[in-house]
Protein backbone atom coordinates (compact mmCIF):
# COMPACT_ATOMS: atom_id res chain seq x y z
CA UNK A 1 0.00 0.00 0.00
CA UNK A 2 2.98 2.51 -0.06
CA UNK A 3 2.29 3.48 -3.19
CA UNK A 4 -1.38 4.81 -2.35
CA UNK A 5 -2.02 8.15 -0.60
CA UNK A 6 -3.77 7.97 2.50
CA UNK A 7 -7.11 10.18 0.51
CA UNK A 8 -7.09 6.94 -1.57
CA UNK A 9 -7.26 4.51 1.28
CA UNK A 10 -9.73 6.19 3.12
CA UNK A 11 -11.72 6.26 -0.20
CA UNK A 12 -11.24 2.12 -0.60
CA UNK A 13 -12.09 1.56 3.00
CA UNK A 14 -15.63 3.88 2.70
CA UNK A 15 -16.43 1.62 -0.21
CA UNK A 16 -15.10 -1.68 0.93
CA UNK A 17 -15.97 -1.73 4.73
CA UNK A 18 -18.60 0.92 5.18
CA UNK A 19 -15.86 2.80 7.11
CA UNK A 20 -16.76 6.85 7.69
CA UNK A 21 -14.20 8.70 6.17
CA UNK A 22 -10.66 9.76 8.16
CA UNK A 23 -7.26 10.76 6.96
CA UNK A 24 -5.93 9.50 10.32
CA UNK A 25 -3.85 6.42 9.36
CA UNK A 26 -4.19 4.71 12.99
CA UNK A 27 -7.83 4.74 12.65
CA UNK A 28 -7.55 3.04 8.78
CA UNK A 29 -4.96 0.50 10.15
CA UNK A 30 -7.54 -0.31 13.07
CA UNK A 31 -10.28 -1.01 10.13
CA UNK A 32 -8.13 -3.12 8.84
CA UNK A 33 -6.71 -4.95 11.53
CA UNK A 34 -10.25 -5.70 12.39
CA UNK A 35 -11.55 -6.84 8.99
CA UNK A 36 -8.63 -8.84 8.51
CA UNK A 37 -8.30 -10.64 11.91
CA UNK A 38 -11.92 -11.84 10.91
CA UNK A 39 -10.42 -13.06 7.64
CA UNK A 40 -7.33 -15.09 9.99
CA UNK A 41 -9.58 -16.57 11.87
CA UNK A 42 -11.55 -17.83 9.46
CA UNK A 43 -9.12 -18.79 6.39
CA UNK A 44 -8.53 -22.10 6.09
CA UNK A 45 -5.10 -22.03 4.87
CA UNK A 46 -2.23 -19.58 4.90
CA UNK A 47 0.56 -19.18 2.57
CA UNK A 48 3.34 -17.38 2.89
CA UNK A 49 6.61 -17.21 1.00
CA UNK A 50 9.99 -17.91 2.44
CA UNK A 51 12.69 -15.47 3.75
CA UNK A 52 15.20 -18.65 4.65
CA UNK A 53 14.76 -22.25 5.08
CA UNK A 54 17.19 -24.11 7.21
CA UNK A 55 18.67 -27.18 6.26
CA UNK A 56 19.89 -28.70 9.27
CA UNK A 57 16.28 -28.48 11.34
CA UNK A 58 13.68 -28.37 8.26
CA UNK A 59 13.21 -24.42 9.58
CA UNK A 60 10.73 -22.09 7.33
CA UNK A 61 11.46 -18.32 8.20
CA UNK A 62 9.72 -15.81 7.55
CA UNK A 63 10.07 -12.06 8.04
CA UNK A 64 7.36 -9.36 9.12
CA UNK A 65 6.84 -6.24 11.01
CA UNK A 66 3.00 -6.16 10.69
CA UNK A 67 2.24 -9.68 12.02
CA UNK A 68 0.57 -10.86 9.10
CA UNK A 69 3.08 -13.86 9.11
CA UNK A 70 2.74 -15.22 12.26
CA UNK A 71 -1.17 -15.22 11.71
CA UNK A 72 -0.90 -17.60 8.64
CA UNK A 73 1.55 -19.62 10.00
CA UNK A 74 -0.92 -20.33 13.33
CA UNK A 75 -4.52 -19.77 12.85
CA UNK A 76 -5.39 -21.60 9.86
CA UNK A 77 -5.52 -25.31 9.68
CA UNK A 78 -3.09 -26.25 7.16
CA UNK A 79 0.04 -23.53 6.03
CA UNK A 80 1.67 -23.59 2.90
CA UNK A 81 4.79 -22.57 2.45
CA UNK A 82 6.12 -21.25 -1.15
CA UNK A 83 10.13 -20.71 -1.19
CA UNK A 84 12.72 -20.78 -4.25
CA UNK A 85 15.37 -22.95 -3.96
CA UNK A 86 17.90 -20.95 -3.28
CA UNK A 87 16.79 -19.89 0.20
CA UNK A 88 18.16 -22.68 1.91
CA UNK A 89 20.93 -21.95 4.47
CA UNK A 90 22.61 -24.41 6.37
CA UNK A 91 22.35 -23.70 10.13
CA UNK A 92 20.06 -22.09 11.95
CA UNK A 93 22.69 -19.92 13.31
CA UNK A 94 22.99 -18.94 9.52
CA UNK A 95 19.69 -18.04 9.26
CA UNK A 96 19.95 -15.73 12.53
CA UNK A 97 22.71 -13.95 11.04
CA UNK A 98 21.16 -12.91 7.93
CA UNK A 99 18.13 -12.23 9.01
CA UNK A 100 19.89 -8.90 11.04
CA UNK A 101 21.56 -8.26 8.06
CA UNK A 102 18.49 -8.32 5.70
CA UNK A 103 16.42 -6.19 8.11
CA UNK A 104 20.07 -3.92 8.89
CA UNK A 105 20.37 -3.14 5.30
CA UNK A 106 16.29 -3.35 3.92
CA UNK A 107 14.52 -1.09 6.49
CA UNK A 108 17.85 0.18 9.20
CA UNK A 109 15.85 -1.66 12.08
CA UNK A 110 18.23 -4.22 13.97
CA UNK A 111 15.25 -7.00 13.55
CA UNK A 112 11.91 -6.97 12.42
CA UNK A 113 9.28 -7.22 15.25
CA UNK A 114 8.86 -10.72 13.62
CA UNK A 115 10.70 -13.83 12.74
CA UNK A 116 8.78 -16.63 12.71
CA UNK A 117 10.61 -19.55 12.42
CA UNK A 118 8.19 -22.90 11.61
CA UNK A 119 9.63 -26.28 11.89
CA UNK A 120 6.32 -28.73 10.96
CA UNK A 121 2.65 -29.16 11.99
CA UNK A 122 1.48 -28.41 15.56
CA UNK A 123 2.56 -31.49 17.95
CA UNK A 124 0.11 -33.77 19.87
CA UNK A 125 -1.76 -31.69 22.64
CA UNK A 126 -0.41 -27.78 21.62
CA UNK A 127 -3.52 -25.66 22.11
CA UNK A 128 -2.80 -24.19 18.73
CA UNK A 129 -0.24 -24.02 14.90
CA UNK A 130 -1.70 -26.06 11.67
CA UNK A 131 -2.61 -29.27 11.33
CA UNK A 132 -0.65 -29.73 8.34
CA UNK A 133 2.14 -27.87 6.70
CA UNK A 134 3.37 -28.27 3.04
CA UNK A 135 6.49 -26.52 1.66
CA UNK A 136 6.73 -26.46 -2.33
CA UNK A 137 9.86 -25.49 -3.56
CA UNK A 138 9.94 -23.54 -6.64
CA UNK A 139 13.33 -23.95 -9.07
CA UNK A 140 12.04 -21.84 -12.17
CA UNK A 141 15.27 -21.22 -13.70
CA UNK A 142 17.29 -21.06 -10.24
CA UNK A 143 19.11 -24.35 -10.89
CA UNK A 144 19.70 -22.48 -14.86
CA UNK A 145 21.54 -19.43 -13.10
CA UNK A 146 23.71 -21.88 -11.39
CA UNK A 147 24.31 -23.75 -14.33
CA UNK A 148 25.16 -20.28 -16.31
CA UNK A 149 27.77 -19.30 -13.83
CA UNK A 150 26.16 -16.64 -12.20
CA UNK A 151 25.46 -18.32 -8.67
CA UNK A 152 26.40 -15.33 -7.04
CA UNK A 153 23.30 -13.72 -8.16
CA UNK A 154 21.13 -16.39 -5.93
CA UNK A 155 22.53 -15.19 -2.48
CA UNK A 156 20.66 -12.25 -2.76
CA UNK A 157 18.38 -11.77 0.13
CA UNK A 158 15.84 -9.15 -1.19
CA UNK A 159 17.00 -6.55 0.73
CA UNK A 160 16.61 -3.65 -1.89
CA UNK A 161 19.41 -1.95 -0.71
CA UNK A 162 21.22 -2.03 -3.61
CA UNK A 163 17.62 -1.03 -5.62
CA UNK A 164 17.85 2.52 -3.10
CA UNK A 165 21.27 3.56 -4.15
CA UNK A 166 21.69 2.96 -7.42
CA UNK A 167 21.60 6.01 -9.48
CA UNK A 168 20.33 3.73 -12.66
CA UNK A 169 17.04 3.12 -11.06
CA UNK A 170 16.17 6.26 -8.75
CA UNK A 171 16.04 7.76 -12.46
CA UNK A 172 14.09 4.91 -14.12
CA UNK A 173 12.21 3.32 -11.38
CA UNK A 174 11.22 -0.26 -10.72
CA UNK A 175 8.55 -0.94 -14.40
CA UNK A 176 11.88 -1.14 -16.33
CA UNK A 177 13.33 -4.36 -15.33
CA UNK A 178 10.73 -6.42 -16.41
CA UNK A 179 7.94 -8.62 -15.02
CA UNK A 180 10.25 -10.55 -12.80
CA UNK A 181 10.66 -9.36 -8.81
CA UNK A 182 13.50 -8.14 -9.45
CA UNK A 183 14.74 -5.15 -10.16
CA UNK A 184 17.50 -2.98 -9.88
CA UNK A 185 20.96 -3.69 -10.22
CA UNK A 186 20.33 -7.28 -9.03
CA UNK A 187 17.27 -7.42 -11.86
CA UNK A 188 19.39 -5.92 -14.14
CA UNK A 189 21.33 -9.26 -13.43
CA UNK A 190 18.95 -11.53 -12.73
CA UNK A 191 15.99 -11.07 -15.12
CA UNK A 192 18.00 -11.59 -18.55
CA UNK A 193 18.89 -14.97 -16.55
CA UNK A 194 15.93 -16.25 -15.39
CA UNK A 195 14.58 -15.79 -19.71
CA UNK A 196 14.51 -17.87 -21.60
CA UNK A 197 15.75 -15.72 -24.25
CA UNK A 198 18.63 -13.81 -22.50
CA UNK A 199 18.96 -11.55 -25.27
CA UNK A 200 15.09 -10.72 -25.50
CA UNK A 201 16.46 -7.99 -22.78
CA UNK A 202 19.90 -7.87 -23.33
CA UNK A 203 19.53 -3.82 -22.59
CA UNK A 204 19.21 -4.32 -18.40
CA UNK A 205 23.37 -5.43 -18.41
CA UNK A 206 24.12 -2.34 -20.03
CA UNK A 207 22.17 0.23 -18.37
CA UNK A 208 24.45 0.92 -15.72
CA UNK A 209 27.77 2.98 -15.67
CA UNK A 210 29.06 0.56 -12.96
CA UNK A 211 29.68 3.10 -10.53
CA UNK A 212 29.65 -0.23 -8.19
CA UNK A 213 27.57 1.59 -5.17
CA UNK A 214 25.46 -1.65 -5.28
CA UNK A 215 28.29 -3.94 -4.34
CA UNK A 216 29.43 -1.40 -1.28
CA UNK A 217 25.97 -1.93 0.12
CA UNK A 218 25.04 -5.42 -0.54
CA UNK A 219 25.01 -7.39 2.91
CA UNK A 220 26.52 -10.24 1.49
CA UNK A 221 28.53 -8.70 -0.80
CA UNK A 222 27.56 -9.88 -3.91
CA UNK A 223 30.13 -8.28 -6.67
CA UNK A 224 27.09 -7.28 -9.13
CA UNK A 225 29.68 -4.83 -11.29
CA UNK A 226 31.20 -7.69 -12.07
CA UNK A 227 28.37 -10.00 -12.70
CA UNK A 228 27.17 -7.06 -15.17
CA UNK A 229 30.26 -7.32 -17.14
CA UNK A 230 29.97 -10.87 -17.30
CA UNK A 231 26.59 -10.81 -18.30
CA UNK A 232 27.42 -8.31 -21.03
CA UNK A 233 30.25 -10.27 -22.05
CA UNK A 234 27.91 -13.57 -22.49
CA UNK A 235 25.76 -11.59 -24.66
CA UNK A 236 28.51 -10.30 -27.25
CA UNK A 237 29.17 -14.16 -27.21
CA UNK A 238 25.56 -14.71 -28.48
CA UNK A 239 25.76 -12.33 -30.71
CA UNK A 240 23.11 -10.00 -29.03
CA UNK A 241 25.74 -6.58 -29.69
CA UNK A 242 23.98 -4.59 -32.80
CA UNK A 243 25.68 -5.31 -36.01
CA UNK A 244 27.70 -1.98 -36.63
CA UNK A 245 29.20 -1.79 -32.96
CA UNK A 246 30.33 -5.42 -33.94
CA UNK A 247 31.62 -4.04 -37.82
CA UNK A 248 33.43 -1.16 -35.44
CA UNK A 249 35.42 -2.83 -33.26
CA UNK A 250 36.06 -5.49 -35.77
CA UNK A 251 37.12 -2.14 -37.55
CA UNK A 252 39.33 -0.68 -34.55
CA UNK A 253 40.94 -4.15 -33.58
CA UNK A 254 42.51 -3.86 -37.59
CA UNK A 255 43.36 -0.05 -36.91
CA UNK A 256 45.08 -0.86 -33.73
CA UNK A 257 46.98 -3.61 -35.02
CA UNK A 258 49.86 -1.19 -35.83
CA UNK A 259 50.94 1.88 -34.48
CA UNK A 260 51.59 3.67 -37.84
CA UNK A 261 48.29 2.37 -39.68
CA UNK A 262 46.67 3.81 -36.31
CA UNK A 263 48.22 7.12 -36.36
CA UNK A 264 47.34 7.52 -39.71
CA UNK A 265 44.00 6.58 -39.02
CA UNK A 266 43.85 8.46 -35.92
CA UNK A 267 44.71 11.90 -37.80
CA UNK A 268 42.45 11.35 -41.02
CA UNK A 269 39.71 11.20 -38.41
CA UNK A 270 40.80 14.51 -36.65
CA UNK A 271 40.82 16.51 -39.58
CA UNK A 272 37.47 14.49 -41.11
CA UNK A 273 36.21 15.59 -37.51
CA UNK A 274 36.81 19.54 -38.66
CA UNK A 275 34.30 19.49 -41.35
CA UNK A 276 31.44 18.75 -39.16
CA UNK A 277 29.43 21.16 -37.40
CA UNK A 278 30.21 22.39 -34.06
CA UNK A 279 28.19 24.37 -31.22
CA UNK A 280 30.29 28.01 -30.23
CA UNK A 281 32.24 25.64 -27.57
CA UNK A 282 33.28 23.73 -30.15
CA UNK A 283 31.99 20.11 -29.38
CA UNK A 284 30.35 18.72 -32.20
CA UNK A 285 26.45 18.68 -32.83
CA UNK A 286 25.61 16.43 -35.71
CA UNK A 287 27.54 13.04 -36.03
CA UNK A 288 27.12 10.66 -39.42
CA UNK A 289 24.88 7.51 -38.41
CA UNK A 290 24.89 5.65 -36.65
CA UNK A 291 26.71 7.74 -34.43
CA UNK A 292 23.82 9.92 -34.46
CA UNK A 293 21.53 8.50 -31.76
CA UNK A 294 24.23 10.08 -29.59
CA UNK A 295 24.29 13.82 -31.02
CA UNK A 296 20.19 13.01 -30.98
CA UNK A 297 20.29 14.21 -27.57
CA UNK A 298 23.71 15.76 -27.01
CA UNK A 299 26.42 16.89 -27.74
CA UNK A 300 29.82 15.20 -28.73
CA UNK A 301 32.84 16.28 -26.97
CA UNK A 302 35.40 17.99 -29.46
CA UNK A 303 38.31 15.94 -30.22
CA UNK A 304 42.10 16.92 -28.79
CA UNK A 305 44.09 19.88 -30.46
CA UNK A 306 46.86 17.31 -30.01
CA UNK A 307 46.60 13.54 -29.76
CA UNK A 308 47.47 11.67 -27.19
CA UNK A 309 49.98 10.07 -28.92
CA UNK A 310 51.95 13.69 -30.19
CA UNK A 311 51.68 14.55 -26.30
CA UNK A 312 53.18 11.37 -25.25
CA UNK A 313 55.68 11.11 -27.76
CA UNK A 314 56.55 15.49 -26.62
CA UNK A 315 56.76 13.98 -22.94
CA UNK A 316 59.10 11.12 -23.71
CA UNK A 317 61.40 13.64 -25.45
CA UNK A 318 61.47 16.29 -22.69
CA UNK A 319 60.98 13.27 -20.45
CA UNK A 320 64.98 14.07 -18.56
CA UNK A 321 62.94 17.29 -17.17
CA UNK A 322 61.35 15.37 -14.78
CA UNK A 323 57.71 15.65 -15.97
CA UNK A 324 56.60 12.45 -14.24
CA UNK A 325 56.74 13.30 -10.58
CA UNK A 326 56.57 10.07 -8.95
CA UNK B 1 -0.21 -34.75 -12.36
CA UNK B 2 1.57 -37.01 -9.31
CA UNK B 3 4.32 -37.89 -12.13
CA UNK B 4 4.81 -34.28 -13.45
CA UNK B 5 5.87 -33.01 -10.16
CA UNK B 6 8.16 -35.79 -9.61
CA UNK B 7 9.89 -35.59 -12.93
CA UNK B 8 10.59 -31.90 -12.66
CA UNK B 9 12.03 -32.90 -9.12
CA UNK B 10 14.24 -35.51 -10.71
CA UNK B 11 15.36 -32.90 -13.04
CA UNK B 12 16.00 -29.89 -10.90
CA UNK B 13 17.60 -31.99 -8.00
CA UNK B 14 19.61 -33.93 -11.28
CA UNK B 15 21.08 -30.67 -12.23
CA UNK B 16 22.01 -29.41 -9.33
CA UNK B 17 23.52 -32.48 -8.06
CA UNK B 18 25.93 -32.31 -11.77
CA UNK B 19 26.86 -29.24 -10.54
CA UNK B 20 27.68 -29.54 -6.60
CA UNK B 21 31.20 -31.23 -7.95
CA UNK B 22 31.89 -27.91 -9.11
CA UNK B 23 31.13 -26.27 -6.06
CA UNK B 24 34.66 -24.73 -5.35
CA UNK B 25 34.30 -22.86 -9.17
CA UNK B 26 30.53 -21.91 -8.43
CA UNK B 27 30.94 -20.12 -4.97
CA UNK B 28 34.07 -18.06 -5.30
CA UNK B 29 34.19 -18.13 -1.35
CA UNK B 30 33.59 -21.43 0.46
CA UNK B 31 31.28 -21.36 3.36
CA UNK B 32 33.36 -21.80 6.31
CA UNK B 33 32.49 -25.00 8.09
CA UNK B 34 32.04 -25.48 11.98
CA UNK B 35 31.14 -21.92 14.14
CA UNK B 36 33.08 -19.73 15.80
CA UNK B 37 33.66 -19.71 19.25
CA UNK B 38 32.56 -17.58 21.65
CA UNK B 39 29.66 -16.82 18.82
CA UNK B 40 30.25 -14.03 16.61
CA UNK B 41 27.58 -10.92 17.84
CA UNK B 42 25.70 -8.67 15.33
CA UNK B 43 24.45 -5.80 17.50
CA UNK B 44 26.39 -6.51 20.92
CA UNK B 45 24.91 -4.93 24.02
CA UNK B 46 26.65 -1.74 25.89
CA UNK B 47 29.51 -2.93 28.24
CA UNK B 48 28.54 -0.35 30.27
CA UNK B 49 24.92 -1.50 31.43
CA UNK B 50 23.34 -4.51 32.74
CA UNK B 51 21.44 -6.88 30.89
CA UNK B 52 18.20 -6.10 32.36
CA UNK B 53 19.00 -2.07 31.73
CA UNK B 54 19.48 -2.73 28.39
CA UNK B 55 16.69 -4.79 27.72
CA UNK B 56 14.54 -1.89 29.04
CA UNK B 57 16.34 0.59 27.36
CA UNK B 58 15.91 -1.30 23.87
CA UNK B 59 12.54 -2.36 24.67
CA UNK B 60 11.25 1.43 25.58
CA UNK B 61 13.12 2.46 22.00
CA UNK B 62 11.07 -0.12 20.30
CA UNK B 63 7.47 1.30 21.65
CA UNK B 64 7.12 -1.54 23.90
CA UNK B 65 7.57 -1.22 28.21
CA UNK B 66 9.11 -3.00 30.91
CA UNK B 67 8.91 -3.28 34.76
CA UNK B 68 11.88 -4.68 36.64
CA UNK B 69 10.78 -6.53 39.73
CA UNK B 70 12.79 -8.04 42.53
CA UNK B 71 10.87 -11.80 43.32
CA UNK B 72 8.61 -13.54 41.54
CA UNK B 73 5.86 -12.63 44.37
CA UNK B 74 6.06 -9.08 43.33
CA UNK B 75 4.76 -10.22 39.43
CA UNK B 76 1.31 -10.68 40.16
CA UNK B 77 0.74 -7.48 41.92
CA UNK B 78 2.37 -5.71 38.37
CA UNK B 79 -0.12 -7.68 36.29
CA UNK B 80 -2.44 -6.13 38.26
CA UNK B 81 -1.58 -2.71 37.98
CA UNK B 82 -0.96 -3.04 34.18
CA UNK B 83 -4.02 -5.12 33.28
CA UNK B 84 -6.35 -2.32 35.30
CA UNK B 85 -4.29 0.07 33.77
CA UNK B 86 -5.06 -1.41 30.15
CA UNK B 87 -9.03 -1.91 31.38
CA UNK B 88 -10.01 0.06 33.37
CA UNK B 89 -13.17 -1.57 33.86
CA UNK B 90 -11.54 -4.57 36.24
CA UNK B 91 -12.03 -2.39 39.46
CA UNK B 92 -16.04 -2.94 39.01
CA UNK B 93 -15.75 -6.28 37.49
CA UNK B 94 -14.16 -9.70 36.98
CA UNK B 95 -11.74 -10.19 33.85
CA UNK B 96 -10.70 -12.72 32.01
CA UNK B 97 -6.91 -12.64 30.10
CA UNK B 98 -6.13 -15.30 27.56
CA UNK B 99 -2.85 -16.96 28.82
CA UNK B 100 -0.61 -19.75 29.07
CA UNK B 101 -1.28 -22.29 31.22
CA UNK B 102 -0.27 -21.41 35.40
CA UNK B 103 2.08 -24.02 35.34
CA UNK B 104 4.06 -21.74 32.14
CA UNK B 105 4.65 -18.79 33.67
CA UNK B 106 7.11 -19.44 36.24
CA UNK B 107 5.46 -17.54 39.03
CA UNK B 108 4.46 -19.24 42.73
CA UNK B 109 0.73 -18.90 43.30
CA UNK B 110 0.10 -16.67 40.63
CA UNK B 111 -3.35 -17.69 39.88
CA UNK B 112 -4.46 -17.19 42.99
CA UNK B 113 -3.25 -13.70 43.33
CA UNK B 114 -5.16 -12.67 39.80
CA UNK B 115 -7.79 -14.19 41.25
CA UNK B 116 -8.42 -12.60 44.33
CA UNK B 117 -7.89 -9.18 42.37
CA UNK B 118 -10.57 -10.22 39.72
CA UNK B 119 -8.57 -11.46 36.79
CA UNK B 120 -8.86 -14.91 35.34
CA UNK B 121 -6.72 -16.87 33.00
CA UNK B 122 -8.57 -18.66 29.84
CA UNK B 123 -6.09 -21.19 29.20
CA UNK B 124 -7.04 -22.77 25.68
CA UNK B 125 -6.46 -26.27 24.54
CA UNK B 126 -7.70 -26.77 21.10
CA UNK B 127 -8.07 -23.01 19.09
CA UNK B 128 -8.98 -25.19 16.40
CA UNK B 129 -12.33 -25.39 18.30
CA UNK B 130 -14.67 -22.62 17.22
CA UNK B 131 -15.68 -21.70 20.26
CA UNK B 132 -12.57 -21.56 22.11
CA UNK B 133 -11.58 -19.62 19.19
CA UNK B 134 -14.57 -16.56 19.65
CA UNK B 135 -14.15 -16.36 23.24
CA UNK B 136 -9.95 -16.03 22.96
CA UNK B 137 -10.35 -13.82 20.14
CA UNK B 138 -12.47 -11.33 21.92
CA UNK B 139 -10.15 -11.12 24.83
CA UNK B 140 -7.79 -7.64 25.11
CA UNK B 141 -4.74 -8.65 26.99
CA UNK B 142 -2.44 -12.16 26.64
CA UNK B 143 -0.18 -13.18 29.04
CA UNK B 144 2.83 -15.50 28.36
CA UNK B 145 5.81 -16.36 29.88
CA UNK B 146 9.28 -16.87 27.17
CA UNK B 147 11.89 -19.65 26.10
CA UNK B 148 14.48 -16.66 26.55
CA UNK B 149 14.83 -12.96 26.03
CA UNK B 150 18.11 -10.80 24.38
CA UNK B 151 18.93 -7.71 25.86
CA UNK B 152 20.79 -6.13 22.92
CA UNK B 153 17.92 -5.72 20.47
CA UNK B 154 14.92 -6.15 23.59
CA UNK B 155 13.18 -9.05 21.72
CA UNK B 156 12.08 -12.11 23.33
CA UNK B 157 11.63 -16.03 22.15
CA UNK B 158 8.11 -17.66 22.01
CA UNK B 159 7.76 -21.41 21.55
CA UNK B 160 4.34 -23.15 21.53
CA UNK B 161 3.79 -26.23 23.59
CA UNK B 162 1.02 -27.99 25.45
CA UNK B 163 -0.27 -24.91 27.78
CA UNK B 164 1.62 -22.65 25.59
CA UNK B 165 -0.03 -21.03 22.58
CA UNK B 166 0.57 -19.13 19.97
CA UNK B 167 -2.38 -17.17 20.24
CA UNK B 168 -1.85 -15.57 23.86
CA UNK B 169 1.01 -13.57 22.57
CA UNK B 170 -0.35 -12.82 19.18
CA UNK B 171 -4.25 -12.44 19.07
CA UNK B 172 -5.31 -9.59 21.68
CA UNK B 173 -4.12 -5.83 21.57
CA UNK B 174 -1.63 -5.94 24.48
CA UNK B 175 0.81 -8.84 25.48
CA UNK B 176 2.23 -9.00 28.79
CA UNK B 177 5.66 -10.94 28.73
CA UNK B 178 6.75 -12.17 31.83
CA UNK B 179 11.10 -12.54 31.68
CA UNK B 180 12.76 -14.76 34.11
CA UNK B 181 16.12 -12.76 34.44
CA UNK B 182 17.38 -16.45 34.29
CA UNK B 183 16.13 -16.62 30.92
CA UNK B 184 17.67 -13.23 29.79
CA UNK B 185 20.68 -13.42 27.38
CA UNK B 186 23.18 -10.41 26.19
CA UNK B 187 22.52 -12.05 22.09
CA UNK B 188 20.39 -14.72 19.93
CA UNK B 189 23.70 -15.88 19.32
CA UNK B 190 24.99 -16.01 23.24
CA UNK B 191 21.40 -18.17 23.62
CA UNK B 192 21.75 -20.35 20.35
CA UNK B 193 25.25 -21.07 21.40
CA UNK B 194 24.50 -22.33 24.85
CA UNK B 195 21.29 -24.09 23.23
CA UNK B 196 23.74 -25.85 20.63
CA UNK B 197 26.57 -26.58 23.97
CA UNK B 198 23.27 -28.94 25.43
CA UNK B 199 22.61 -30.54 22.54
CA UNK B 200 18.98 -28.77 23.17
CA UNK B 201 18.51 -26.37 19.72
CA UNK B 202 16.83 -29.16 16.89
CA UNK B 203 14.78 -30.55 20.07
CA UNK B 204 13.28 -27.10 21.19
CA UNK B 205 12.48 -26.35 17.20
CA UNK B 206 11.27 -29.43 16.39
CA UNK B 207 9.01 -30.20 19.75
CA UNK B 208 7.57 -26.49 19.42
CA UNK B 209 6.77 -26.57 15.50
CA UNK B 210 7.18 -22.80 15.78
CA UNK B 211 9.87 -20.28 17.40
CA UNK B 212 9.06 -16.92 17.03
CA UNK B 213 11.19 -13.63 17.90
CA UNK B 214 9.14 -11.21 18.90
CA UNK B 215 10.63 -7.77 19.15
CA UNK B 216 8.28 -4.58 20.27
CA UNK B 217 4.14 -4.19 19.35
CA UNK B 218 3.54 -4.98 15.76
CA UNK B 219 3.90 -2.17 13.18
CA UNK B 220 3.62 -1.06 10.08
CA UNK B 221 4.54 2.12 7.65
CA UNK B 222 1.94 1.24 4.87
CA UNK B 223 0.04 4.45 4.90
CA UNK B 224 1.87 7.16 4.10
CA UNK B 225 5.09 6.39 6.05
CA UNK B 226 3.31 7.03 9.05
CA UNK B 227 3.90 4.46 11.82
CA UNK B 228 1.03 2.97 12.84
CA UNK B 229 0.98 -0.16 15.89
CA UNK B 230 -0.61 -2.91 16.50
CA UNK B 231 -1.54 -3.92 12.79
CA UNK B 232 -1.96 -7.58 13.46
CA UNK B 233 -0.31 -8.22 16.60
CA UNK B 234 -0.47 -6.73 19.56
CA UNK B 235 -0.58 -3.06 19.98
CA UNK B 236 1.75 -2.69 23.19
CA UNK B 237 3.70 -4.95 24.85
CA UNK B 238 5.16 -5.23 28.33
CA UNK B 239 7.77 -7.16 29.86
CA UNK B 240 7.79 -8.13 33.76
CA UNK B 241 11.35 -9.10 33.84
CA UNK B 242 11.85 -10.80 37.63
CA UNK B 243 14.35 -12.61 39.60
CA UNK B 244 13.79 -16.27 40.21
CA UNK B 245 17.10 -16.76 41.03
CA UNK B 246 15.99 -18.14 45.27
S1 LIG C 1 21.84 -7.86 -4.41
FE1 LIG C 1 22.53 -7.43 -2.33
S2 LIG C 1 21.90 -5.30 -1.96
FE2 LIG C 1 20.74 -6.00 -3.78
S3 LIG C 1 18.79 -6.74 -2.93
FE3 LIG C 1 20.18 -8.51 -3.09
S4 LIG C 1 21.13 -8.65 -1.06
FE4 LIG C 1 20.24 -6.60 -1.20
Amino acid sequence: MVHKRAEDISELFQRELGMPPTDDPEEMCAAARKQLRGEFLSAEMGISGCNFAIAETGTICIITNEGNGRMATSMPRTYVAVMGIEKVVPRVEDALLLWQAVTRSGTGQEVTVYFSMSSGPRRPGHPDGPEEMHVVLVDSGRSRIIERGYADALMCLRCGACLNFCPVYREIGGHSYGDTAYSGPIGAVVTPLLSDDPTAVKELPFASSLCGICRDVCPVKIDLPRLLLDLRHDLTQLGASPRYERTAIRAYTKAAEKPTRYTRIAKLVNWLSRLLPRSAEGDLTRLPPPLNAWTKARVFPRPASRSFRTLWNTTARDGSKGSHDG
Amino acid sequence: MMGDVSTARNHILGRLRSLIGQREQIFRQQATTGLPDPPMTVFPPPDDKSLVESFAIKLAELAGSCDVVRAGEDVAERIVKHVGKLLPELESEPTEILSWAADELHVPRLEQTLAEANISLFVPDNLHDQNTRSRASVLDVGLTAVEAAFANTGSIALTTGVGRSRAAGLLPLNHLALVPLSRLYPTFEAWLWTLRQDGRLEALLHDSGQLAFVTGPSKSADIELTLTLGVHGPKTVHAIVFDDSQ
